[in-house]
């Protein structure tokens, strides 16, 4: 799913500034499962936010309000009989959620209050890994299950490069090698042939935003 | 019966307990190590005012999906966690609000904690809301569950995911 972090308190603070009722929208989708923008975390930066209009004596208020997802007209509607009570929205969805809601209420400033991270997996409740950028032409299967766009700090198709480390990469010796991995795998199941041949490198240029329709 | 929403309940439902700022923040702090899934309820009663704000809200939506929904079943393969759980009828996402938000429609909100509680596993565990099930009659079930979950939420009541789960079928 998809990973996100809350922004520094100061930074959520000098995004809305200027603005006098606050409404802190959490998302029960993903942004709630990575413990980042569900309804605890809405409440307690709304918390946050009134302690701090208090210590600055405004009367600015922030109230904090949960729905089911930001990336979903049907559950974004719920937020349409009380909108515009609000000056601002903070939207603690990813960035699809807050682009969204910005796109539905075109007259609200909508700000986020969360950095959109990853698409990643759940390493333990509250330790989320990257896996995936969405290229949208996977090449995992040919790859050993290893994301060379995501892991190879070059996002190399033909790896390793000249760099590789004893196994480390050469921006950083924490860092594992990707293409060490997709080697070390494709051995190991007896596919090293699946990166025998050179592949094309991804065409990058004149991404336009994509759209997915399923074709049934 | 006033069918247009009070605002500011709707608004300050979700902030119940909000001012013991505290607790809140010390909480978070502690890690949610100690939690379990009932810290996050703030106060141990209900407040049947606000779900009946809520249910007066969406009171035709409600009354008619009761009212049509004929048990025909034809939403539970549409749902792929019925479908991956074995198709135990708990799944079934006709069975899913009729047992939550129709529970607490039919006693006009008079709902006590533990039924919420009991709910709140049918609204999260049971259902993803993917907004993939559907009915030939025409009954917005997702819509339905979304809207059980307000009204949980409005009691602070919701799925904590910093617990730790056993992955369970039930
Ligand atoms: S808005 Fe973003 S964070 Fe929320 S459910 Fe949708 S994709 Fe996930
Ligand atoms: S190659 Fe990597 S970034 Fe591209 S879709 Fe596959 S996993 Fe995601
Ligand atoms: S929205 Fe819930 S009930 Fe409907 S198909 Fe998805 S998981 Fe099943």
């Amino acid at each position: 799913m998809i990973k996100i972090k809350e922004k520094k308190f100061e930074e959520i603070v000098d995004s809305i500034e200027g603005f006098k009722k606050i409404l802190v929208l959490g998302c029960g989708g993903c942004a709630s499962v990575c413990l980042g923008g569900g309804q605890k975390e809405a409440e307690c930066l709304c918390v946050n936010l009134n302690l701090f209009f208090k210590s600055e004596t405004s009367s600015r208020t922030a109230r904090g309000y949960t729905i089911e997802r930001q990336c979903n007209i049907a559950f974004i509607e719920e937020t349409c009989s009380f909108i515009t009570q609000f000056d601002a929205v903070l939207s603690m969805a990813c960035g699809a959620g807050s682009q969204y809601m910005a796109e539905i209420y075109p007259g609200i400033p909508v700000f986020p209050a969360v950095n959109t991270i990853a698409i990643g997996i759940d390493r333990e409740i509250g330790v989320y890994e990257e896996k995936c950028r969405a290229c949208g032409d996977c090449v995992v299967g040919y790859t050993g299950g290893v994301c060379p766009v995501t892991r190879c700090a070059k996002g190399l198709f033909n790896g390793p490069c000249g760099g590789t480390n004893k196994g480390s990469c050469e921006i950083d010796s924490n860092i594992p090698c990707a293409w060490v991995d997709i080697y070390n795998r494709l051995k190991a199941q007896d596919r090293l042939g699946n990166i025998m041949k050179i592949r094309p490198s991804m065409e990058w240029q004149n991404q336009t935003p994509r759209t997915v329709v399923q074709k049934r | 019966m006033k069918s247009s929403p009070n605002y500011n309940t709707l608004v300050d439902s979700q902030n119940a307990g909000i001012d013991n700022h505290n607790t809140y923040v010390h909480d978070q702090n502690d890690n949610d190590q100690n939690d379990n899934q009932d810290t996050v309820i703030k106060n141990n009663s209900v407040c049947t005012e606000q779900i009946n704000a809520i249910l007066n809200e969406k009171k035709k939506e409600i009354a008619m999906a009761l009212k049509v929904c004929a048990r025909c079943t034809l939403c539970a393969d549409s749902c792929f966690l019925y479908r991956s759980r074995e198709r135990i009828p708990e799944y079934m996402p006709s069975h899913k609000f009729i047992t939550s938000l129709g529970v607490i429609y039919k006693k006009k909100g008079k709902v006590t904690l533990d039924e919420l509680l009991h709910m709140r596993d049918t609204l999260w565990k049971r259902c993803v809301l993917c907004t993939r099930c559907y009915c030939p009659l025409g009954i917005n079930i997702p819509v339905l569950l979304a809207l059980g979950r307000r009204i949980l939420r409005s009691q602070g009541i919701y799925h904590l995911y910093s617990v730790p789960e056993s992955i369970s079928h039930d």
